[in-house]
């Protein structure tokens, strides 16, 4: 293992290391390009150097990705990656509230106690943990989507039925194009280009993207540019303490981020999503989630870089890849003549540890660039609606463009866009359309899966028999009574402060629903 | 953030509205429904959820109306119209990319944005606009042909 460590240390792997964080954030901060496209593209650079230096560049571009994609998604409400719907929820209300720079110190600080966390277990515990992860079949991973589903009642805003609703409208979406069941396609409308399916990252950007520069582009007037921004002496150093002080929040998503990292196919973005979930249900304010609480970001990249940790360990133990990076990291394994499995720790355990002091390295070194650049970064909200929502459209453009190279994908993201803005002036929050896209792909197959093992045996049993399916549904059932108890007890206190309040003099509201329901809760 | 237009033409329960829109949205979705049960069980489910969640608001927005918003949608009129030109520009350009191709596509775009955005339509927003327009199509071309690798679309007019 110190082996490992001192190999981690030389330097040109710190070298490598520096220029795989720097793609990184490259990657992560340009919403559309993902952690999977980065490593993808660099892939080709690894060949020529040593497994080590090449693992170690790949390792820190999916680490420095997973951290990045917070900076759209704090500053402009457009996640970088689908790992960073929930990091936009609360930060950008928090840039909005004119605390930009400490939503991405926040942000910054969680990366980096969540990839130590994912990076430590590797080092320590993959072989137990990947044995429980195999434990995992169709109806775990059923249970865990219906699990993460309720999520909506954390980023439903307003009306829980409208968040459902969304929710639902989301996995339609995700339907579209040949069933991965019975080849047949859906919701194409004769449109061949439709029969691949709807790019999720495309999607993502149009529901999110979309809605938030044509409500900058209406509210102009008002605010000419997204947010305030005063630099103030201290403020990293009292948002960090802020974090350090009260710990339990990161530590639980980290942990819960590496557990759920590790299950092949669940990844970063399910992570992210329980991960907040969890954190409001754990929090004494639970009403400013979603609206400018820093735990809600510190939630999302705790866990969302724990889970690129935790996604590595089967790979290097079973050579089951965690998560899409994770299976192009596979690549660069395979293309170096190595072979993942337990045997690789007897014959190259130094390799495999060195991986491993390299993820948590590169969170040390995407944290210290990170720090040095959030007060930069926070600044982009000066620049003025005028310049900024033009650029933002061709960034999301690029973004939807570049992942498959398709104009239908562009089409796509454009037209969900207009469609989710003009859903979230009559009170549908985006969050849970968000939501519904990326679970679609996860529960589906389970579920398809799930009842073809029951037609062997029976559907109670495989559903509802199993000891970690158990578990699960009494989670799903305790989060469900607690989103009913939490929701009725917001409304039965909002009653009673209207009471209390003496009665105001009425002030025309005819479009205030718009600024408001367009992610800014 | 909030804008205040004022509120004209007859308003309507913004669950009635919601309702309306999940029902249109479902029947277009059902209409598009195979037969198949493992291929359509989960689409058809989530559709019939959807009609389930739009009677609710239904009766919701009957018997207890709660906010109303305009029948009219504020974008199309009023400030509203500034919406209604984003997003018609928004599509032009989309629309504009496979025939002019991507970089002259967006470089007008940009420009032409947003100096209809400005306050002032001066030389100097012009300039900026115009420095915006050349500095950010320059990086990205830089940034994606050469960095990433990605073939972004030259027009059908120049190929």
């Amino acid at each position: 293992m110190f082996e490992g460590l001192l190999a981690a240390l030389t330097p040109s792997l710190l070298l490598y290391l520096c220029i795989g964080v720097l793609a990184g954030i490259l990657v992560g901060a340009l919403p559309g390009f993902t952690a999977t496209m980065g490593a993808a593209l660099m892939l080709p650079f690894t060949f020529t150097l040593e497994p080590a230096e090449g693992f170690a560049m790949l390792a820190a571009l999916y680490v420095a990705t997973m951290f990045a994609d917070s900076v759209p998604a704090c500053l402009v409400n457009t996640p970088g990656t689908p790992s960073a719907v929930a990091t936009a929820l609360d930060g950008f209300a928090m840039t909005k509230q004119g605390r930009g720079q400490a939503a991405l110190i926040a942000s910054c600080f969680s990366a980096l106690i969540g990839t130590f966390v994912g990076g430590i277990t590797f080092l320590l515990l993959a072989n137990p943990l990947t044995d429980v992860a195999l434990t995992f079949g169709p109806p775990e991973f059923f249970w865990i989507g219906i699990f993460a589903i309720t999520v909506i009642g954390s980023v439903a805003g307003n009306s829980l039925l409208k968040g459902i609703a969304g929710g639902a409208l989301g996995m339609l979406i995700g339907a579209v194009g040949i069933s991965s069941t019975g080849a047949v396609p859906r919701y194409t409308f004769g449109i061949p280009e439709l029969l691949g399916g709807i790019s999720i990252v495309a999607a993502l950007i149009g529901i999110f993207a979309i809605p938030q520069v044509i409500d900058m582009v209406r509210n102009r007037h008002a605010d000419p540019h997204v947010a305030d921004f005063t630099k103030r002496k201290g403020t990293a150093r009292e948002t960090i303490w802020g974090l350090a002080r009260r710990p339990v929040n990161v530590l639980r998503s980290s942990v819960l981020g590496t557990a759920i990292g590790i299950l092949p196919g669940a990844g970063s973005p399910i992570a992210s999503l329980v991960s907040y979930n969890e954190a409001k249900r754990w929090s004494k304010d639970k009403a400013s989630f979603g609206r400018g609480n820093i735990d809600g970001v510190v939630a999302s990249e705790a866990a969302g870089n724990a889970a690129a940790g935790g996604s590595i360990i089967p790979l290097v133990s079973l050579g089951i890849p965690g998560s899409a990076p994770a299976a192009v990291i596979l690549g660069a394994l395979l293309l170096q003549g190595l072979k993942p499995g337990p045997e690789l720790f007897s014959s190259d355990a130094t390799l495999v540890y060195t991986f491993a002091w390299s993820i948590i390295l590169a969170g040390v070194v995407t944290f210290v660039a990170g720090m040095l650049l959030s007060g930069s970064l926070a600044r982009m909200v000066l620049i003025p609606v005028r310049l900024l929502a033009p650029c933002i459209l061709f960034l999301s453009v690029i973004g939807a463009y570049a992942i498959r190279n398709s104009m239908m994908d562009v089409y796509l993201m454009l037209g969900l866009g207009v469609a989710v803005y003009f859903l979230a002036q009559l009170g549908f929050h985006p969050g849970p359309i968000g939501l519904g896209v990326i679970l679609a792909p996860i529960i589906e197959p389970a579920l398809v899966e799930s009842l073809s093992i029951a037609q062997s045996s029976s559907a109670v049993e495989v559903f509802f028999g199993r000891p970690l399916c158990i578990a699960l549904i009494v989670l799903t059932i305790v989060s469900m009574v607690w989103v009913g108890v939490t929701r009725y007890k917001d409304a039965r206190d909002a009653r009673s402060a209207a009471r209390m309040e003496p009665p105001e003099v009425p002030v025309p509201q005819a479009d205030q629903t718009t600024s408001e329901s367009v992610g800014s809760r | 953030m909030s804008t205040h237009t004022e509120a004209r033409g007859p308003r309507v329960s913004i669950d009635l509205l919601a309702a309306v829109s999940l029902f249109l949205i479902a029947a277009v979705l059902l209409s598009q429904t195979g037969d198949g049960v493992r291929d359509w069980a989960m689409p058809r489910s989530l559709c019939y959820l959807v009609i389930g969640v739009g009677v609710v608001l239904l009766v919701k927005g009957l018997v207890r109306p709660g906010e109303k918003v305009p029948l009219i949608p504020p974008v199309v009129r009023h400030k509203g119209l500034d919406t209604a030109f984003f997003i018609t520009a928004a599509v032009a350009y989309v629309l504009a990319i496979p025939i002019f191709g991507f970089w002259l596509s967006s470089a007008v775009t940009l420009f032409g944005l947003s100096v209809a955005l400005a306050e002032k339509r001066d030389v100097r927003a012009v300039l900026t606009s115009g420095v915006t327009a050349v500095v950010v199509c320059a990086g990205a071309y830089l940034l994606m042909l050469h960095v990433f690798y990605v073939p972004l679309p030259w027009g059908s007019l120049f190929e």
